[in-house]
């Protein structure tokens, strides 16, 4: 019987014998009486006096003619529902010729995504919406990345290649080293019709913001401290990288003199770093020794920070706005930039491990754009240094309407839309999640070629940022279980509900396998 | 020779329907019966009889039949003119079973006539599943031929009528006055909707307008006439409005008097006690309540199966264009 979602293929032949496939997805079923005239004989078929037939029909998307001709098939051509090779063909996969499995459909097949849409060599970047809690949004990103790492999909560029996740909510995140060992046999079953092993992530590693006010940087970390490293800025690489401007990325309302105010002290700290002992973490500024992110600030509460405008035309009102921002963003940032020592070599280096995650959940917002907005940067310089696509680096980016909001200024956004737009030819795709495609950037949704949603707001589901998804498929998506999503790429003409497998790497602490040793003593010098 | 042999036939442009559909119900050309009211009760006294419980079979089959003229033909042998029609009928049952109700066995039929005792060569083909089967009527008129198409019905009717209640446990109720009555296992039931003859007289009458929803009048008997003695009884099968007359809401039902005065009793009880289940609202079905929903619902059926008069009539037009182009 056919059910939703099947996928189908009927049969036509035309009059000069060419023989015409067409494919479709069911997106609709219904049953009715046939024989009723009224919604009350309902009732009087049930009553057993009035005979009626119940007709069941399917409506089908069309989602492939082959060869293309377009005639409609004839009424009567009979239908059959696909599976294996014709089911590949159905939805292109015969055509693509790089695939990274993305799925499974209800019925088991395995659905692909055209890694040329993922690696910038078409397009890049994939959008994932929906509600928080349900859609599975980072638990979809971060399937997509295994699936990315592990299916041989990037062959020899899979040694070379990096993901930088960012760790926004729990620590759901910090396990991914670590077999699940709530994995049933039969998830494994699922991840084997995908091509995939079972097992945690190959090559990841994990840093955490330092905890505030300790002498030497420990992670701030609740459920893993082990195997966590600590991440904090030297003043001399917060002033070199003119890192500055992210300190400010929580201020919204910020007109075109506060970032001649920012260029400029940024030029001069700059400047500064040049100065002096470069191996050493602190540095002097205006004549004044900077050992931590207060003493920057106490600085510029003197007339020091009047001094480096040199005259230029600034008003008095925008500076002492300059400097009621920075207080406030060095109440939430300041302990992640250390003049101290023991400070050194401790950013973020992604370079190590295939896998980066950067927690950044313990963090106020005005710190986490502070970070993300750092480590985005540094890494499109890098990669302009480089030049080329490859080695391919893949983000995953939660809450992408805060960081690249529709609406207002963020520094940021700017960094984003840049990859957005830049990242194809760059090797940098971005998987971005949020609840709200339609507040985010709209070049930036636009730019991405895989777009995914969860469950969505029924009202957010009606916007036009998911013209990609049928009348049906909005009112379906207001439904998604957990584990469902509707994906849509460039290829197939219509998006597909398909379901991930349950994660086979630890989500948490109580999914990670008891023979690891939590207080094995040699695991902190690892 | 041509498909039509020596006939020379048209069509009559007049759609079929305009000419009108005969109203023939076979009742109405029956010869006179004699009719015997005092069977159950003195027939000056008639009281309503209200049976509380019925015994009925397991299954109630609903019988009917449908008939259609599609087209007229015009026919000319030498300087004769002859009428024709193409005609289609269907016949089914509805079982009422386990509390389903559901259609089966049906039988569709096409036929041509021609009057004046003529009868076509061969069967007119007119493509998949719509064979038109030579047949003749004796009448000269135009009337003649339709009528061959309603006796088709009728027989089919009774072929269907009998072989359900060749089966014991099986109540037929079919639709008109009864046409078989010779003995079969199980019971059958004549279900008659419009009174083309009444049977009884003024002083009944009264009994029958004031007949209560649920009741039914006392058995009498019909004999003589054309047809088997039958037992036959009155039922109301809903309220009369103000507006209507004094047979409204009532049907008559019969059965073979063979199955004996004490069955034919008890049926009447049962089904009057059963029947007004089966009655449609009088929103659903113009012809309520009359129209058991069962029969409208299998006349609906049969009619949708009998095809689109339009696309046999044009088809019939193709070919008789053929035929009279290649004489």
């Amino acid at each position: 019987m056919v059910q939703l979602d099947d996928l189908i293929v009927v049969e036509t032949v035309t009059p000069d014998g060419t023989r015409v496939s067409f494919y479709g997805i069911v997106d609709i079923v219904r049953k009715k009486f046939e024989g009723n005239q009224f919604d009350t004989d309902a009732f009087r078929v049930a009553a057993g006096t009035l005979p009626v037939e119940v007709s069941y029909a399917a409506h089908v998307q069309v989602t492939r003619v082959d060869p293309e001709i377009f005639v409609p098939p004839a009424p009567g051509d009979a239908v059959a529902v696909v599976r294996g090779e014709a089911f590949r063909r159905a939805l292109y996969f015969d055509q693509m010729e790089h695939t990274v499995p993305i799925g499974l459909t209800r019925a088991g097949e395995s659905i692909f995504a055209n890694l040329e849409f993922l690696d910038g060599t078409r397009g890049a970047h994939a959008s994932i919406s929906g509600v928080s809690g349900v859609a599975t949004k980072t638990s979809y990103a971060t399937f997509l990345i295994y699936s990315l790492f592990h299916s041989g999909a990037l062959g020899i560029d899979a040694a070379n290649a990096k993901a930088l996740i960012f760790n926004v909510k729990g620590e759901d995140l910090l396990w991914l080293d670590k077999a699940n060992v709530r994995l049933r046999p039969e998830d494994q079953t699922e991840y084997e019709a995908l091509g995939l092993p079972s097992g945690p992530f190959q090559s990841v590693s994990f840093f955490a913001p330092a905890r505030r006010g300790s002498s030497t940087p420990v992670p701030d970390t609740g459920s893993r401290q082990n195997g966590v490293n600590p991440y904090v800025w030297t003043i001399r690489e917060f002033a070199r990288n003119r890192f500055l401007r992210f300190a400010f990325a929580g201020a919204h309302d910020v007109r075109a003199q506060f970032h001649f105010v920012i260029t400029r002290v940024e030029r001069e700290l700059e400047r500064a770093s040049r100065e002096g002992d470069e191996t050493e973490a602190a540095i002097t500024l205006s004549g004044t020794r900077i050992c931590s992110f207060d003493d920057l600030v106490e600085l510029f509460d003197t007339p020091a920070l009047d001094a480096m405008m040199a005259g230029a035309p600034v008003a008095g009102g925008t500076l002492d706005a300059f400097r009621r921002r920075l207080h406030a963003a060095a109440e939430h940032m300041g302990h992640l930039v250390s003049g101290d020592s023991s400070a050194r070599g401790k950013q973020i280096d992604w370079s190590g491990q295939q896998v980066t995650v950067v927690d950044i959940h313990t963090l106020h917002s005005t710190a986490q754009m502070f970070v993300v907005g750092v480590l985005l940067k540094r890494m499109m310089e890098q990669k302009e240094q480089q030049g080329g696509a490859k080695p391919l680096v893949f983000v995953v980016l939660d809450e992408l309407n805060k960081y690249a909001p529709r609406e207002g200024w963020s520094p940021i956004r700017d960094v984003l839309l840049d990859i957005a737009e830049r990242g194809r030819s760059l090797g940098v795709s971005l998987l971005g999640a949020q609840q709200t495609a339609s507040e985010v950037e709209r070049r930036i949704v636009a730019n991405a070629a895989i777009k995914v949603v969860g469950r969505l707001d029924a009202a957010e589901a009606d916007r036009g940022e998911y013209g990609f998804l049928t009348t049906v498929g909005r009112k379906r998506a207001a439904m998604l279980q957990p584990g469902s999503m509707i994906v849509s790429q460039p290829e197939i003409p219509m998006a597909i509900l398909l379901r991930f497998p349950f994660p086979c790497w630890a989500t948490r602490k109580s999914e990670v396998a008891a023979t690891v040793d939590a207080h094995d003593p040699f695991e902190r010098m690892g | 020779m041509g498909l039509f042999g020596t006939f020379d036939v048209r069509l009559d442009p007049w759609e079929a329907e305009y000419s009108g559909e005969l109203s023939i119900e076979a009742g109405s050309l029956e010869p006179a019966e004699e009719v015997d009211l005092s069977v159950e009760q003195q027939s000056d006294a008639w009281t309503p009889v209200l049976p509380v419980t019925g015994h009925l079979p397991a299954t109630i089959v609903f019988i009917d039949g449908v008939r259609r003229v599609e087209a007229r033909l015009l026919v000319r042998r030498d300087d004769r003119l002859i009428h024709g029609v193409i005609g289609s009928y269907g016949v089914g049952a509805v079982r009422v079973a386990d509390g389903r109700a559901a259609c089966g066995q049906e039988e569709i039929g096409h036929i041509a006539v021609l009057g004046s005792g003529e009868c076509l060569p061969r069967p007119l083909d007119l493509g998949a599943a719509l064979t038109y089967q030579p047949s003749s009527s004796p009448r000269d008129d135009a009337d003649g031929p339709p009528l061959v198409v309603f006796e088709a019905m009728r027989a089919a009717e009774a072929l269907l009528a009998r072989t359900c209640a060749a089966d014991g446990a099986t109540l037929v109720v079919a639709d008109g006055p009864l046409t078989f009555g010779e003995a079969s296992r199980g019971q059958a039931l004549g279900f008659v909707k419009r009174f083309f003859k009444i049977y009884v007289g003024n002083v009944q009458l009264r009994t029958l307008a004031n007949l209560p929803l649920g009741a039914r009048s006392p058995v009498f008997h019909i004999r003589g006439g054309a047809r088997f003695g039958r037992f036959s009884w009155f039922v109301r099968l809903a309220l009369r409005l103000p507006i209507d007359g004094d047979l409204t809401g009532l049907a008559r039902l019969e059965i073979a008097d063979v199955v004996g005065f004490e069955t034919a009793r008890a049926l009447a009880d049962a089904v009057t006690v059963v029947l007004p289940r089966f009655v449609p609202n009088r929103g659903r079905d113009p012809r309520a309540p009359q129209n058991l929903l069962p029969i409208g619902a299998l006349e609906m059926h049969l009619r949708h199966q009998l095809g689109d008069p339009r696309v046999i009539r044009r088809r019939l037009a193709e070919l008789i264009l053929r035929e009279t182009v290649r004489a």
